[in-house]
C-alpha cells in the first residue's frame, strides 16, 4: 500500500469520525470533546494533505479547521448550517481525495462551501490565518550561492543553560565546518575552577573565522533552532567588499519587556529576518484554552496488516484444522492413550487458534451503523418527517468482508423503512403516536450467528396490497392462500420489484430482491414481519465468518459433497417406487406441494447405480424449494472452505472444496448454481 | 552509532513519510502515536531527538514536551514541534514548555533532516 | 556507560566509557570530584567513548585548566575517533597539551 493509499485510508476514518462529531453536536451543541474531535479531523486531514500533494484538499480543509478553532474559542456557535456545511465538506473532502488535479467542477464545489462557510464565519476565518503559503517559511532553504567566497567572522556565545535546554553547540559548530573553512577558536576563559564548576552550565564562547561560497542566508540557517539567549554575530570581513556588513544578533530579550528588539540590521540587502522577528514579536493575543476534560481513549492501538496475510493465515488454520481431525481419526484407531491425550490437547489449541484467527478479521458492526446516522438525518430532512435512528450492539463483531458488503443493503433497507415505512408527522399524529419516528437498528451475537435488526415504528405493511401485487405480477395464485408472514416477504420476491423506486442514496435503484440476493451471497437469511400500524421488522441472520461454513455432508457413490446448511430444509427418502409414479418427471410431492429435483449423480457424471433408496435434502430457492437426490446423508460438518484454483475455477455449481478428517476432499455445492443450471437446463429441453 | 528519533504523530502517514525519511538518512525510529503512548515509550533506551505533531488526541505535543522535561533521563533530549500550527502563540507555548525548534507541515524532506541535523 | 577510578599512589586512571554528554557528565563530574586533587597526576582513558557533546569535553577541559599551575601531569592515554573529532571541530584540543595525548 503505498503511502497515499495510507492517507486516503486515513482520511476516510477521520472523515467518519468528523460525521459522527457533527452528528452528536446537533443533539448536544456544547460538547467540546465533539468540537475538539471534529478539529483534529480536518487539523489532520489538512496537516497530511498538503504533505502527499494534495494541496487544493488542504486549502479547502484549512477554511473548515479554521472554522473549529472559532467553535473552540468561542467565537463561533454550532448552528444547524454549520453542521450541515461540515457535512457537506466532509462528502467534497471525499471528492477531493480522489482527484489531485484542478478540476472546475470541484473547484466551484470548492468555492459554493467556502462561500457557505463564509457567511457563518464572517471576515474572522481569515484571523490569524496561518495560510498555507506562509506555512513553510521557517525551514525554506536557500541554496542559492553567490560566486565568489566570502569570509565571515562568527561569534557564537550560548546561553549558559543551553546544555539544560537540550541545545549542544557541537552540531553547529559541525555544520558551519561544512560550509566551507572553517577556522575555529574555542575560549576557556571563563571555565571555572573545578570545585566551582557546574557540570550542566555552558561557559564556553567560540570565534570562527568561515571562508565560504555560501549567502549569509545560510549561515543564518545553521543558528534557526538555537535559543533567543545566545548571543551571535556574523561579520563580513571580507577585504575585495570595502562596505563590510554585520548583522548582528543580540538576542537577549525579556519576556517581560514591552519593547521589541528588533535586531540591528546593517546589510540592507539581507531582509530575510522573518524568523528573527517572529521570535522576539510573540503577542499573547489568543488566550490559552485549557483543556475541558479528558480525552475518552476512543483510539486503540492498532496493527495495520494486509489483509492478504491474514487470508493465508486463515488458510494455513484451515489446514491445520484438517490435519488435526486426521490426527484425532488416527488417535481413535490406533488406541494409543499417549497419543489420544496429545491429539485432545492439539485440538483444543488448534481450535483457540482458528477462532482467535477468525477474531482478527472481525470488526465491531458499530463503524457502519455510525455512517447510518447521516443517511437518516438526510433522508428525514428530504423527506419532511422527524425520525430518529437508534442504534444498539454496535460493539457486535462481524467479519470485515460481511461488514463490507452489508453496507448497501442496510442503507437500501434503512431508506425502505424511512420513505415507505415511517409516516409523516401529520399522520403520526393523527394515528396516536408520538411525531418523531423510531428507526431501530440492532445487532446481536447468536451461536455462529450474528442477527442485525432494521426495525421501525411506522404503519407497517399492507398484506392485502401485497397479495394484489403479488397477483397482478402473477409471483402467486389467485386461489393461493398464503400468511400474512409469507405475503411480507413476497416483497423480496424478484418478480415483485417495484421498479418506480429509484434509490439515490445507494447511488442506483436496487430492489428488495438485490437486497436478498445480497444477504445470500453472504450465506445470510433475510425476513420480514410487520404488525400492521405499528411497524415492521426486518431480519438478517448473518454468518460470522464467510472462511468458515456449517454444511450438510453427504454423498453419491462414495464422493463427498458439503451442501451449506443454511439453505437446507429437510431430508425426505426417495424411494425406486416413486420414482417410477411421477413418469420420468424428476418431481416429488413434499407435504402436497410438487419440488422439482436434480440427481447429483447425474450432474456429476458419475455412471454407478442408484440405490434403491435415495435421500432427497430439499433446499430453499428463493421462496420456492428445490430438491438434490444423494445416496447417504453423513451429518453435519464445520468445514473451512478452500478455493480449487485457477483450473476450477469457471465451473458452476462448485463454490470450492474442503479436506474432511479422513484425508478425503469433499466438494462444497453451490446450490443457487446447481438449481438454475437445471432450469436453464429444462427449458431449453422444451 | 546511529541515533534514535522519535517520531509522534497521530497520522499515520504522517509518521509513516517521516520515519521513513529518517531512516533513509540512517537513523533509528520509534513511532508513537500520540503524547501518551509517546511517553509509554519512553522507557530507558536513549532517544537522541523527539519530533512531534502538537495537535493529537489523548496528550497534545504541547503537554508532551512539558512532561519529557520531567523525566530525569529526558529531561535533555531536544524537541522539535513538526506541525502546521504556525501561530505565534502556540511557538511560544511549545518554547516556554521546551520545545527546541518548530518544523511546519508540509515539510520537504530535506528540510526535515536538515533540522533533525541540527538538534540531534 | 560508566566511569572508572583508580588510584595509585599519586596517580588517578579515569576510564570513561559509552557516553559523555549532557545526560551523564554530572555524574562523572560528582565522581572524579570525590577523588580529585591538584596534586595527582591524572591519566584518562577515553577509548571506549562512543558519544560526546560540548559539555562531556567541557568536563575534561575544566580539570585541564585546574591543573594548568600544578605540577601534577594529566593527559589522554588514549581516545576514540568520536571523541578526536568532537576536539578538533570544537576547537577543545588547543586546551588539552597536545603533546599530553599518546595517540
Amino acid at each position: 500500500m503505498s503511502i497515499e493509499d495510507t492517507f486516503r485510508e486515513e482520511a476516510d476514518e477521520l472523515l467518519i469520525d468528523l460525521e459522527a462529531a457533527m452528528l452528536e453536536l446537533e443533539e448536544q451543541p456544547d460538547d467540546a470533546d465533539c468540537v475538539d474531535r471534529a478539529f483534529r479531523a480536518m487539523h489532520t486531514i489538512k496537516g497530511s494533505g498538503a504533505m502527499f500533494g494534495f494541496d487544493k484538499l488542504a486549502a479547502f480543509t484549512h477554511h473548515l479547521e479554521n472554522a473549529f478553532d472559532l467553535v473552540r474559542s468561542g467565537d463561533l456557535k454550532i448552528t444547524k448550517e454549520l453542521i450541515s456545511i461540515s457535512l457537506d465538506s466532509g462528502d467534497h473532502i471525499r471528492d477531493l481525495l480522489e482527484v489531485k488535479e484542478s478540476n472546475s467542477d470541484i473547484d466551484q464545489a470548492s468555492q459554493q462551501l467556502l462561500d457557505r462557510l463564509k457567511l457563518l464565519v464572517g471576515t474572522e476565518s481569515d484571523n490569524g490565518s496561518n495560510s498555507l503559503n506562509d506555512a513553510d517559511v521557517i525551514i525554506e532553504q536557500d541554496d542559492a550561492t553567490s560566486e565568489d567566497i566570502k569570509t565571515y567572522r562568527i561569534n557564537i556565545k550560548p546561553d549558559e543553560n543551553s546544555f539544560a535546554n537540550g541545545m549542544d553547540p557541537l552540531p553547529i559548530l559541525r555544520e558551519l565546518n561544512d560550509l566551507g573553512i572553517c577556522n575555529v577558536t574555542a575560549c576557556t576563559d571563563e571555565l571555572p575552577e573545578f570545585d566551582k564548576y557546574d557540570a550542566e552550565k555552558c561557559y564556553l564562547s567560540w570565534e570562527i573565522i568561515l571562508s565560504t561560497d555560501q549567502v549569509l542566508n545560510s549561515i543564518e540557517d545553521v543558528f534557526i533552532f538555537v535559543d533567543d539567549d545566545w548571543k551571535i554575530t556574523i561579520e563580513q570581513i571580507d577585504e575585495s567588499d570595502n562596505a563590510s556588513s554585520v548583522t548582528e544578533y543580540n538576542c537577549h530579550v525579556e519576556h517581560q519587556d514591552e519593547h521589541i528588539n528588533l535586531p540591528e540590521k546593517i546589510d540592507s540587502k539581507n531582509d530575510d529576518l522573518a524568523i528573527l522577528v517572529d521570535k522576539q514579536t510573540i503577542p499573547e493575543t489568543l488566550p490559552i484554552k485549557k483543556k475541558s476534560k479528558k480525552q475518552k481513549t476512543k483510539e486503540v492501538v492498532n496493527v495495520k496488516v494486509p489483509a492478504e496475510k491474514l487470508d493465508s493465515l486463515m488458510d494455513l488454520v484451515g489446514e491445520l484444522v484438517i490435519a488435526q481431525a486426521r490426527l484425532n481419526q488416527s488417535a481413535g484407531v490406533l488406541h494409543d492413550s499417549a497419543l489420544t491425550n496429545i491429539a485432545e490437547d492439539m485440538e483444543r489449541l488448534s481450535s483457540e487458534l482458528r477462532d482467535n484467527t477468525l477474531g482478527l478479521r472481525m470488526l465491531p458492526i458499530g463503524t457502519t451503523f455510525s455512517r447510518f446516522r447521516r443517511l437518516v438525518r438526510d433522508l428525514s430532512n428530504d423527506l419532511g418527517k422527524q425520525i430518529e435512528l437508534v442504534t444498539e450492539g454496535g460493539e457486535t463483531e462481524l467479519d470485515k468482508t460481511v461488514i463490507d458488503k452489508l453496507s448497501d443493503p442496510l442503507i437500501h433497507l434503512i431508506r425502505n423503512s424511512i420513505d415507505h415505512g415511517i409516516e409523516t408527522p401529520e399522520v403520526r399524529k393523527a394515528s396516536g403516536k408520538s411525531e418523531k419516528g423510531t428507526v431501530l437498528l440492532t445487532a446481536v451475537h447468536s451461536e455462529s450467528n450474528v442477527i442485525v435488526t432494521i426495525k421501525d415504528d411506522g404503519s407497517g405493511l399492507d398484506a392485502e396490497a401485497i397479495r394484489e401485487k403479488a397477483i397482478e405480477r402473477g409471483v402467486i395464485t389467485l386461489d393461493s392462500t398464503p400468511t400474512p408472514q409469507d405475503l411480507y416477504n413476497l416483497i423480496f420476491d424478484a418478480g415483485f420489484s417495484t421498479a418506480k423506486e429509484v434509490s439515490n442514496i445507494s447511488g442506483r435503484g436496487v430492489g428488495m430482491d438485490v437486497v436478498k440476493r445480497s444477504i445470500e451471497d453472504l450465506r445470510g437469511k433475510v425476513s420480514i414481519n410487520s404488525v400492521p400500524g405499528e411497524g415492521s421488522t426486518v431480519t438478517i441472520v448473518l454468518p460470522l465468518t464467510l472462511a468458515i461454513i456449517e454444511g450438510l455432508l453427504i454423498s453419491v457413490s462414495k464422493e463427498n459433497y458439503v451442501i451449506p446448511l443454511t439453505i437446507v430444509e429437510e431430508c425426505i427418502e426417495l424411494t425406486k417406487q416413486e420414482v417410477m409414479q411421477a413418469n420420468g418427471k424428476q418431481l416429488i410431492e413434499v407435504r402436497g406441494e410438487l419440488v422439482p429435483y436434480l440427481r447429483l449423480r447425474e450432474c456429476f457424471s458419475n455412471d454407478s447405480d442408484n440405490p434403491d433408496i435415495e435421500q432427497i435434502i430439499i433446499v430453499k430457492n428463493g421462496s420456492s424449494r428445490f430438491g438434490f437426490t444423494v445416496d447417504e446423508v453423513i451429518g453435519q460438518h464445520q468445514t473451512v472452505i478452500k478455493g480449487l484454483g485457477k483450473m476450477y475455477e469457471g465451473i458452476h455449481g462448485v463454490a470450492g472444496a474442503t479436506i474432511l478428517g479422513s484425508g478425503d476432499v469433499a466438494i462444497i455445492l453451490d446450490a443457487p448454481a446447481l438449481i438454475e443450471l437445471a432450469v436453464t437446463d429444462n427449458n431449453t429441453m422444451h | 552509532m546511529s541515533k534514535t528519533i522519535m517520531v509522534v504523530d497521530d497520522s499515520s502517514s504522517i509518521r509513516q513519510v517521516v520515519s521513513i525519511t529518517l531512516k533513509g538518512a540512517g537513523y533509528e525510529v520509534i513511532e508513537a502515536c500520540d503524547g501518551k503512548d509517546a511517553l509509554a515509550k519512553l522507557t530507558g533506551q536513549k532517544v537522541h531527538l523527539i519530533v512531534s505533531d502538537v495537535n493529537m488526541p489523548n496528550m497534545d505535543g504541547i503537554s508532551l514536551v512539558r512532561e519529557v522535561k520531567q523525566l530525569p533521563q529526558y529531561k535533555f533530549t531536544p524537541i522539535m514541534m513538526l506541525t502546521t500550527e504556525s501561530g505565534a502563540s502556540k511557538k511560544e507555548e511549545g518554547k516556554k514548555a521546551g520545545a527546541r525548534a518548530w518544523l511546519v507541515k508540509p515539510f520537504q524532506p530535506p528540510a526535515l533532516l536538515s533540522a533533525v541535523a541540527k538538534l540531534a | 556507560m560508566s566511569i572508572k577510578i583508580e588510584s595509585v599512589d599519586n596517580k588517578s586512571q579515569y576510564i570513561i566509557s559509552g557516553e559523555l554528554t549532557i545526560y551523564t557528565v554530572k555524574e562523572y563530574k560528582d565522581a572524579i570530584f570525590e577523588n580529585f586533587s591538584i596534586d595527582n597526576d591524572i591519566d584518562i582513558d577515553l577509548e571506549a567513548v562512543d558519544e560526546v557533546d560540548i559539555s562531556g569535553l567541557q568536563l575534561l577541559s575544566t580539570i585541564y585548566k585546574s591543573l594548568e599551575n600544578s605540577s601534577a601531569e594529566i593527559k589522554i592515554t588514549s581516545l576514540s575517533n568520536v571523541v578526536s573529532d568532537a576536539f578538533n571541530i570544537s576547537n577543545l584540543i588547543n586546551v588539552l597539551n597536545t603533546e599530553n595525548i599518546e595517540q
